[in-house]
């Protein structure tokens, strides 16, 4: 496993995205943020497909911060295909989002997130936020072995 | 009456009951013609008892009469014979040898045996038993007959001895019936003998002796009692003697014994007898020696103190006489019978002419019942045209009704769907809202730090400032989107009903409230145990709202007293929350609850202005109301009550 840690931010507001990295690094986080602006580049990433293409399946991010509203495919199916998929299935995913629907609530938890965080309007509490979950996800949760893959075989949603 | 009944089954008429047929004069008209009947019945059987009786009487009397004749014609021949011995010269010379003065030409042995000469040619002619000539001194001078050679037994039965003085003492003849022990009941005939023919008693003459003649009952009288007796079939003739005021049967059981036997205690034949002996004749009904009803006619034989009396068994004499009251009974029995029929015939009749005339009432009375019912039919008819109209009109109305309700129905669904669609945006709008909005907030108010924290040393104080404003700004359109969110929802959740206590969940409140306000001096009053029946959550949001705001319009208050309680009123319970704070113009009350109205300035009392639109929602959900009373600075207090509509879930 590369010692390299990596977050994906699954987020297509930009500000939201520059806001992020403001608050990581505020937070004196050195982890590396992939970015992904919607669900299919998502997938391309996790998987090594399409722009990613040649990129190691192995080299799983510690965390995907997942935003449910996002342009084409809505979050929670990208996280219906991330749980659907046996290599991806435990990569832990956390839901960063304005919405604090109950129902949304619940089909996170439902589909299979590992946690599910309002996004705060206030910065500071943002940044408050941004620097537990890395802290909590990068340092203190211990991550799954990698999976063991059978002899080049792909599984597709 | 058969045309009566069979008009009657023609027409359904029922016919009249019994009891109308025989009514109560028919009844006594039956009754007093049955009691004329059986009179005239009754008429004719004693007439006929009576002549049956006559019958008897005349046949009975007849017999005893002619017996009694036989019987004393017998007797006086014994007397003549006894007279007739008494007179013959002999017999004259042989007791008084000096009557003529001289002495008889013949010696007295010449003389005894003339005298036995012809007491034995009596002996011997007319069958006595015995003759005994005595002389005054009572001493037998002759005697002829069976036992010639001997006393006599009944020479000293007293009752003979006593006899013969009484004859020869006073010179009347006496014929007597004695019991005799040897031979049983005898005659006896004792004549007086005088010396001189012709003077008798009568001519102051006393008797020189007597002639005593002895004859048995049974060779003398009875012969004469069983001759031509009556053809019948108990007929008995019987002599009874009359002795101390009793008699006693002198003719029966004679042949065997000559005793009398003990007769029945109730023979009334005998005490009649009694009576009769000093009668003539008697005819009457009574009870024999055997017991038996009888009945008998009597006739004195006086010169012997007997009764020969003539008895036949009532069975017998009546015999006719009761085939004849059987038959007259029975045909009594007809007639009533009869009569009755007849009646019953003759009110049959008049039944059925009462029938007719019925009848022909009643005819009349269907005619006029017939008309009145096809007047009325007419009428009903017309009725039921005019209803069936007013049906036909109905059940059109009744369609038009049921095609607008299914119009109507379907204009429901459709609208139900459509604000179900309508709701489904809202929804989608808020969450839309929440989403978009609260993004670019989060960009203002990032970047607005970014801004003071990497370029802060570039503006002056009021430029940094500026910021802050823009950031609280920023805030404060965060909780308005949060609070607007929160009160699309209330609409649309699902209440989950429950007991709820609205006491302790002021109080969990409360102590938020302190925490979130630790400057502040804060005296909370909450009502112990205030339950309701309610959606929990949504309570508590009403509450948090009522309560923080008692709070923040206590702000200015340097003594605030916010209490929770209720009063009871007549149909509703209701809750109020108080405080001795700003209060408002209650001219503003009407405008209190709706969303984003503000009374206050909100440099005074910040807000979003939605809190009380929120309370209202979760109060209407609850089927309950909510109202304010309060006055400037005067403090303000919130009612609302929990209707009964959500008291069950």
């Amino acid at each position: 496993m590369n010692a390299r840690k990596t977050i994906l931010l699954i987020e297509d507001n930009s500000s939201d995205v520059e806001l992020t990295r403001r608050a990581m690094s505020k937070a004196k986080i050195s982890t590396e943020l992939v970015v992904a602006e919607d669900g299919p580049k998502a997938m391309d990433y996790l998987r090594g497909e399409g722009t990613y293409a040649g990129r190691s399946i192995a080299e799983a991010p510690s965390l995907v911060l997942l935003d449910l509203k996002l342009p084409g495919v809505p979050g929670l199916e990208v996280l219906r295909s991330i749980r659907a998929d046996r290599r991806l299935r435990r990569i832990p995913v956390v839901i960063l989002t304005s919405s604090k629907y109950e129902g949304d609530v619940s089909a996170g938890y439902d589909s299979g997130a590992n946690s599910y965080v309002q996004k705060p309007v206030d910065f500071k509490a943002f940044q408050f936020v941004i620097e537990h979950l890395a802290l909590y996800w990068l340092s203190l949760n211990e991550p799954s072995p990698p999976v063991e893959l059978d002899s080049g075989s792909v599984q597709r949603p | 009456m058969r045309e009566a009944s069979s008009r009657s089954e023609d027409s359904g008429f029922s016919p009249p009951r019994r009891a109308a047929w025989l009514d109560k004069s028919d009844v006594l008209i039956f009754l007093f013609g049955t009691a004329l009947i059986v009179c005239a019945a009754s008429y004719t059987i004693h007439r006929d008892y009576l002549t049956t009786l006559n019958l008897w009487r005349s046949e009975l009397s007849a017999a005893v009469i002619h017996r009694s004749w036989t019987l004393r014609s017998a007797l006086r021949q014994s007397q003549d014979d006894a007279g007739l011995l008494a007179e013959f010269t002999p017999t004259q010379d042989l007791l008084a040898p000096q009557r003529n003065g001289s002495k008889p030409t013949l010696p007295p042995t010449v003389i005894q045996s003339q005298v036995m000469d012809l007491f034995d040619d009596f002996q011997r002619v007319y069958e006595y038993a015995t003759l005994y000539l005595y002389d005054d001194a009572k001493r037998v001078v002759v005697r002829a007959g069976t036992s010639a050679n001997s006393s006599d037994g009944v020479t000293q039965i007293a009752e003979f001895k006593q006899t013969l003085e009484a004859t020869i003492k006073n010179g009347h003849y006496t014929v007597k019936l004695v019991r005799d022990p040897q031979r049983g009941l005898s005659l006896v005939f004792v004549m007086p003998a005088f010396a001189h023919r012709g003077k008798g008693a009568a001519q102051g003459a006393s008797p020189v002796g007597a002639v005593a003649l002895v004859d048995p009952f049974a060779k003398e009288l009875l012969p004469l009692l069983k001759t031509r007796t009556p053809v019948t079939r108990t007929g008995e003739l019987a002599l009874l003697q009359v002795q101390n005021g009793d008699a006693s049967y002198a003719s029966r059981g004679y042949e065997s014994s000559g005793l009398l036997d003990p007769f029945s205690t109730s023979d009334t034949l005998r005490k009649s007898a009694v009576a009769a002996v000093d009668d003539r004749a008697s005819f009457g009904q009574y009870i024999d020696y055997r017991g038996i009803e009888v009945v008998a006619a009597m006739q004195r034989v006086a010169d012997i103190d007997s009764v020969i009396v003539y008895k036949v068994d009532k069975d017998e004499a009546f015999a006719d006489y009761r085939r004849t009251v059987r038959i007259e009974i029975s045909a009594t029995i007809a007639i009533v019978l009869a009569y009755a029929g007849l009646i019953l015939v003759f009110r049959g009749n008049a039944v059925a002419r009462e029938m007719r005339i019925l009848m022909a009432q009643k005819q009349l009375v269907n005619e006029t019942l017939e008309s009145t019912v096809s007047q009325r039919t007419s009428q009903l008819a017309l009725m039921n045209q005019q209803l069936s109209i007013e049906l036909r009109e109905r059940e059109r109305a009744e369609k038009e009704v049921r095609e607008l309700n299914t119009e109507l129905e379907e204009r429901v669904r459709n609208r139900t769907i459509e604000l179900e669609a309508t709701n489904r945006e809202l929804t989608a709008f808020a969450y839309s809202v929440s989403h978009d909005l609260r993004a670019p907030l989060r960009g203002i108010d990032g970047w607005s730090l970014a801004l003071l924290e990497d370029y802060g040393s570039k503006l002056d104080s009021a430029g940094q400032q500026y910021l802050t404003r823009v950031r609280s700004e920023t805030q404060r359109m965060g909780n308005l989107i949060d609070d607007m969110l929160l009160l699309s929802r209330l609409a649309r959740d699902e209440m989950h009903m429950n007991a709820v206590d609205l006491s302790a969940i002021a109080q969990r409140i409360t102590v938020g409230l302190r925490d979130a306000h630790p400057l502040r001096s804060m005296e909370f009053n909450i009502e112990p145990n205030l339950v309701i029946n309610g959606d929990q959550r949504l309570i508590e949001i009403a509450l948090t709202n009522l309560l923080s705001n008692a709070v923040k319009f206590t702000s200015k208050t340097s003594e605030a007293l916010i209490e929770f309680g209720k009063v009871e009123r007549e149909v509703e319970t209701a809750f109020y929350i108080r405080d001795n704070g700003a209060g408002f113009d209650m001219k503003y009350a009407h405008v209190l609850f709706g969303a984003f109205q503000r009374l206050h300035k909100d440099s005074e009392f910040p807000g979003t202005g939605i809190g009380l639109a929120i309370v209202q929602r979760v109060i209407a959900r609850h089927g309950g109301r909510v109202w304010a009373e309060a006055g400037v600075n005067r403090g303000a207090t919130f009612w609302f009550t929990v209707g009964v509509r959500h008291e069950c879930p």
